[in-house]
């Protein structure tokens, strides 16, 4: 279970960095991936290299995964609810999506450290517990709202 | 202007496409005629520059189409599939809007919001504008669809240079929804535009300018309709015993016999 304890201004520093490359990779794409909403082939049609994009957004995701997990150890949920929760609300268009989804989980995840540090004081809760409790329902509500 | 010579094409060892020669040009609407798994899709898929022949060539005024820049083919050439599902809800007013993306950075972005204001009175679409596309019914679908097709070519004057390509604009709509798909393409070819319709009913293909009659993977005649289409032939193709009648306006029609 990861932790915001033991991060630093070096490591939180290094993680900025890369998220802040990340977003310029991929925030440029938005449009094209809104494209891709429509189906890859329509996507294709429409002027979109979708191997391209497809290689952009993965190189994109390894850096600012790769680089937070090495900051804060392995916090999950956060990223899994988050970008659904923004679809949910109505916001499908990726130039909202993205930028929206960085500040919702920057901020769900500082209410989850809150509460981890807060709930059992003197005692400090990992984080990944208290995102995973909250998490974890909300996940399986959205899989059984939409049956595959 | 958009001419494929002798093209071929295979995935795997299966032949999908041998020998496929036909001219789209201005003006005109091709239909295209066949049973399932006859190669109307590696057709359109090769004429559309989204797959390279891998015998012969397709050519765009002469120059090799699968070559070209996807988005320099965005530019000039738009295609509506059968599918049309969506994974998430875009508003109706999106989706159109996505027709729009391959003008992104040039001069023709600056007649964006003149194209999308246009289009939603053409199509109808005042109504369902700012609907989410999930929530649509299929005529709904088809009519957003249209629109953002439309977009994608919309400009200012004819449609010289421009392609339009349908894959089964018809299947699964009513009657009146299956006019205003061929309207639509009718009136593009009208304009100017070369237009590639992928049909199931040879009464629509009847009036088209060109027909093409494919059986698997060649095609096995392509002219005007009324050399091409014979109730014999059709039935040879579509594998259906049809009988030509005369309809009420001297022409052709073909009935299940």
């Amino acid at each position: 279970m990861g932790s915001l304890a033991g991060g630093g201004w070096l490591g939180g520093g290094i993680a900025l960095l890369a998220s802040l490359i990340a977003a310029a990779m991929i925030l440029p794409a938005a449009p094209a991936l809104d494209a891709l909403l429509l189906g890859e082939r329509e996507a294709g049609w429409l002027g979109v290299r979708v191997d391209r994009l497809r290689l952009r957004v993965v190189v994109a995701t390894a850096l600012a995964v790769g680089s937070a997990v090495a900051a804060a150890g392995i916090i999950g949920f956060v990223g899994l609810v988050v970008p659904h929760l923004l679809r949910l609300l109505g916001q499908p268009r990726h130039g909202v999506l993205l930028p929206g989804a960085a500040l919702l989980g920057a901020a769900l995840l500082l209410l989850a450290d809150t509460l981890a540090r807060g709930v059992a004081a003197p005692a400090e809760l990992p984080v990944g517990l208290v995102t995973s409790a909250l998490g974890a329902p909300f996940f399986i509500a959205l899989l059984l709202r939409r049956p595959a | 202007m958009i001419r494929a010579v002798a093209a071929g094409y295979r995935a795997g060892r299966a032949r999908l496409l041998a020998d496929a020669s036909l001219h789209l040009r201005p003006g005109t609407l091709t239909a295209v005629l066949g049973r399932n798994g006859a190669g109307k899709t590696t057709l359109l898929r090769l004429l559309t520059g989204e797959l390279a022949p891998d015998t012969g060539r397709v050519l765009l005024d002469g120059a090799p189409m699968a070559a070209l820049p996807a988005v320099v083919l965005a530019r000039r050439r738009a295609v509506l599939s059968q599918h049309h599902a969506l994974s998430f809800g875009l508003a109706v007013a999106d989706v159109v809007a996505l027709g729009r993306l391959p003008h992104r950075g040039t001069a023709a972005a600056a007649e964006d919001r003149a194209a999308l204001a246009a289009l939603r009175l053409d199509f109808g679409l005042e109504a369902l504008w700012g609907r989410a596309y999930p929530t649509l019914s299929g005529g709904e679908r088809q009519r957003v669809q249209l629109a953002r097709a439309a977009a994608q070519l919309w400009r200012r004057g004819g449609r010289e240079g421009q392609a339009l390509f349908l894959d089964e604009p018809a299947a699964a709509l009513d009657l009146a929804q299956q006019g205003a798909a061929l309207r639509f393409a009718f009136a593009m070819a009208g304009q100017g535009a070369a237009v590639l319709a992928v049909l199931h009913d040879p009464n629509h293909a009847a009036r088209a300018d060109q027909v093409v009659l494919l059986e698997a993977g060649r095609v096995l005649a392509a002219g005007p309709p009324n050399e091409v289409l014979t109730a014999a032939r059709l039935g040879a193709c579509l594998g259906v015993a049809l009988r030509g009648a005369e309809g009420p306006d001297g022409r052709t029609v073909f009935l299940a016999a």
